[in-house]
């Protein structure tokens, strides 16, 4: 059993004792294993740390309700529900403001103490490990990152390939990877 | 655990929409993946925050520049041909300093930075053919601890053959003087 199936089978037995016992305990465990997966779609699709911690409440909020209320038959299909839960509030997101801040409001309690630091990085140490880029691959990466440039847009810049744009800044994002995470 | 590099992808927005969802779904039932991906997303932010408070030194193309132009964080701009010096000096508030280095990069592959005086040499920088120019920022909070001096400077095409200097340049630095 990889990660991804041990992780699955632990949310659905927890999924199964919210429904069968309205279980605060296994609320509150499962909370704490989704949020900072629901904040990583976040990031994600929004590049942004509030909105991010923001759609993982909202989407655990949305999760709890559901299964209080028996409406997911799957529980070992949990991850679509949310997915689709994510993907429907980013759409949603304005229009639901007012409903979120009152579902925030009735199953707050659950989660709030089961919420993660978001993982900010050590700009320092970030700063340093930057100066470690080859000067083609920091180009890259603050165009992608500050510019927001499409990897077409960087290689017409650069005047590279498509290709070798894409080889260097995977290059670059592991070694910023591992010179974050050395000795972690 | 989905594969690094797909996680990468989908970090750097690499993937279709179809596998993008694939792997959506399982960074949301797999704690491992969401960390790896959340610790990604989160250079990915550092690194434009970084930009954007003015702490890295970076060779541009025109967007970058338009956006940095755009966002107010170019403060001084100089342009240097082949054997000119350029006084440059530094205020309080700056952010960047932008830098036009001209030279022929004629039938060059790659171009380094040599800095004279120093072991100091900086490999194949970006550059730009068709204008006939290599275009980077420095950052302010550096240019304020330099004293006065005159930095001299030359890019030397490299290849099989060896060195060849493009151009030598020079900047008469005033230190800053709060």
């Amino acid at each position: 059993m990889d990660a991804r199936e041990s992780d699955a089978a632990e949310d659905a037995a927890l999924a199964r004792r919210v429904i069968a016992t309205a279980d605060t305990e296994a609320e509150e465990a499962l909370c704490r294993r989704l949020f900072p997966r629901i904040r990583a779609y976040g990031r994600r699709h929004t590049r942004d740390d509030a909105i991010a911690a923001d759609l993982a409440q909202h989407v655990l909020v949305v999760v709890l309700e559901a299964l209080r209320a028996g409406k997911i038959d799957d529980v070992d299909r949990l991850a679509s529900f949310v997915m689709g839960t994510c993907r429907n509030t980013l759409l949603d997101w304005r229009k639901s403001e007012r409903r979120r801040l009152g579902l925030l409001e009735r199953f707050g309690p659950s989660f709030t103490r089961a919420v993660e630091p978001v993982f900010f990085v050590d700009r320092r140490r970030l700063d340093k490990c930057l100066a470690h880029l080859a000067p083609r691959e920091m180009s890259i990466v603050a165009m992608t990152f500050f510019a927001e440039l499409e990897g077409e847009e960087i290689s017409r810049e650069l005047d590279m390939s498509l290709g070798s744009v894409r080889v260097a800044r995977h290059r670059a994002m592991k070694q910023l990877h591992e010179c974050m995470t050395e000795g972690a | 655990m989905i594969a690094e590099e797909t996680l990468l992808m989908l970090a750097l927005g690499e993937l279709s929409d179809a596998e993008a969802d694939e792997a959506d779904e399982h960074v949301l039932a797999c704690g491992e993946c969401a960390a790896r991906l959340e610790r990604l997303m989160a250079i990915g932010i550092g690194i434009r925050d970084l930009v954007r408070a003015g702490k890295t030194w970076v060779v541009l193309g025109p967007s970058m520049l338009e956006r940095l132009e755009h966002d107010g964080l170019v403060s001084r701009t100089y342009r240097i041909r082949p054997g000119e010096t350029v006084p440059c000096g530094v205020g309080t508030d700056d952010v960047y300093a932008l830098t036009h280095l001209e030279a022929d990069f004629t039938d060059v592959r790659r171009v380094d930075l040599v800095v004279r005086g120093t072991a100091m040499r900086v490999e194949d920088l970006p550059f730009d053919r068709a204008r006939g120019e290599i275009t980077f920022v420095e950052r302010s909070d550096h240019v304020r601890t330099l004293p006065t001096s005159m930095i001299r400077f030359a890019l030397v095409a490299v290849d099989a053959t060896g060195d060849r200097t493009l151009g030598e340049y020079a900047l008469s630095h005033t230190a800053y003087a709060p």
